[in-house]
């Protein structure tokens, strides 16, 4: 009964104020469709460059009188390492397979021997660990030298460090954005109508009976809001990027965060936002 | 029905507008608050509602100590005090009866209970055939006759007025005051604000005056001014 009282008042009070109830819907649109755009764009660019990190390779080349020991040895501490997602040991005659796959063969049929050593190649859980795990394998017996991508890694780690960095202070400044904006927008609306808070009171409504309908409009505008803003990413998803970035190569491993999952933020963060917008805007006309 | 015992009010910093003011207000009786613009009246009745609380002393309402009240019981006792202004205090966006039931709502009654009552009540004030205007379609007296309806509506023991008829010309005066009257024959206590010289000399009920937040004069069946 009271529920029902309190949906219906709600129900009337958006009819009765349709412009403003405009205004809250839009702005939680504007904000929750930029705000999934973001997550969206942000998630995928993290992915790609976590992507492209994993691609990072240690490579550790022995000498040619290294011991089968001392190869073993690197072996042992590469299988204890938690770090190390995965790792393969290339003999020289494998080397010299590779090679043969990618030099043209007049350059290889020139060649009086095998230069090519034996060596591992490493591949880290994390693209940063390539660093110091370079630097750890670098002084054992036997190793020849070890490459870790050189400046081009540390650029791609540096990179994702940074976009990384963006993506948070971006999402977290369009956080705060959508937050002002709305609380602002229902501030108003709210403000506007102050005047009828204040005889609701006065004929003895408590609080909650005040509230109620405000916070359930404010909910009912921030679902609405945040819906819509989901459904133009749904079209943005599905239509426009397709044909604006048809030639980007997608890959598995480079994926935006799931759009049912992103689509739960914005529709949460829209309802969190209006209902308790209302809410907690209204409590400073309550005061009477 | 309302005992006030050495009432004083200040609103920051120093502005008093009472000073231990004190007076005791019978049940059944209808009692006039006269004074200057910034005597005080306006400050009793919002006192009476507790929309302020008093610097120091005791407001008494039907039996219940308002300084010690507390904020979450306020709308309780303002089902039993109805209130009455000059401004009419209307929800524009809802018509004379969807105003007069929300003073209902509010207290949980029943959708057979507010279709009874509205109709009643609005008929009680003359304003059946306005049932469905919106205040801006309805006269200044209109209004005010619907702000009433909706006072009384809960039958309260006790009903305060602040300036009822300021906005209103004489002959709608007449007719505000006459409703008020009968209201008060129901027995319900009246207490009204007002600065109508005309109509307190007319009713000839009891005065109580207040001169720059202090009680000036408290008569029995007083006029505006002393005679």
């Amino acid at each position: 009964m009271r529920l029902r009282l309190i949906a219906s008042e709600a129900v009337r009070s958006i009819g009765a104020s349709m412009s403003t109830t405009v205004a809250s819907t839009v702005t939680v649109l504007i904000g929750m469709f930029v705000l999934g755009l973001t997550i969206a764009l942000g998630t995928w660019v993290l992915a790609y460059s976590n992507h492209v990190k994993k691609e990072l390779v240690v490579k550790v080349y022995f000498l040619d009188s290294a011991k089968p020991q001392q190869i073993n040895r690197v072996g042992n501490l590469l299988h204890s390492d938690p770090r190390v997602k995965s790792y393969a040991f290339v003999t020289k005659q494998d080397a010299l397979r590779i090679a043969r796959k990618t030099i043209p063969a007049d350059q290889i049929s020139i060649l009086a021997y095998n230069p090519f050593p034996n060596s591992y190649t490493i591949s880290p859980k994390k693209g940063e660990d390539i660093i110091p795990l370079a630097k750890e394998l670098a002084p054992l017996p036997g190793v020849e030298k070890v490459q870790n991508g050189g400046p081009t890694s540390k650029k791609i780690l540096r990179y994702g460090k940074v976009l990384s960095l963006i993506f948070l202070i971006a999402v977290i400044v369009l956080l705060i954005c959508a937050t002002l904006l709305i609380a602002n927008t229902i501030r108003l609306s709210i403000f506007a109508r102050r005047r009828e808070i204040e005889v609701m009171k006065l004929v003895g409504a408590t609080n909650w009976f005040v509230r109620g309908p405000f916070m359930l409009e404010g909910l009912i505008c921030g679902l609405v809001g945040s819906l819509i803003a989901v459904v133009l990413l749904l079209i943005g998803k599905d239509v426009a990027l397709p044909s604006i970035l048809h030639h980007v190569k997608s890959s598995k491993d480079a994926r935006a965060l799931a759009f049912e999952l992103n689509a739960l933020i914005i529709i949460g963060t829209g309802i969190a936002l209006g209902a308790a917008g209302s809410g907690l805007t209204v409590r400073r006309f309550l005061r009477i | 029905m309302i005992v006030f015992e050495s009432v004083t009010k200040i609103y920051e910093p120093d502005v008093v507008a009472l000073h231990q003011v004190s007076f005791v207000i019978e049940k059944g009786e209808f009692v006039f608050c006269v004074g200057a613009s910034g005597s005080g009246k306006s400050t009793v009745i919002r006192l009476l509602l507790k929309e302020l609380e008093p610097t120091h002393g005791r407001i008494v309402v039907g039996g219940r100590d308002l300084t010690r009240l507390k904020r979450s019981k306020v709308p309780f006792l303002r089902r039993n005090v109805g209130c009455v202004f000059q401004d009419f205090k209307l929800l524009p966006n809802r018509t004379a009866s969807e105003n007069v039931a929300y003073a209902l709502k509010v207290q949980g009654e029943s959708r057979a209970t507010i279709r009874r009552k509205v109709p009643e009540v609005l008929g009680l004030v003359g304003l059946s055939h306005r049932m469905s205007s919106y205040p801006d379609e309805l006269s200044g007296g209109e209004q005010q006759r619907v702000s009433i309806a909706r006072a009384f509506v809960n039958h309260p023991p006790l009903l305060v007025c602040d300036e009822p008829t300021g906005n209103l010309d004489p002959d709608t005066s007449v007719g505000i005051m006459q409703l008020l009257y009968r209201i008060n024959r129901s027995g319900t206590t009246i207490l009204m604000a007002t600065h109508d010289r005309e109509m307190v000399d007319k009713m000839r009920k009891r005065v109580i005056a207040l001169d720059e937040g202090r009680l000036s004069r408290d008569e029995r069946r007083g006029g505006y001014t002393t005679e």
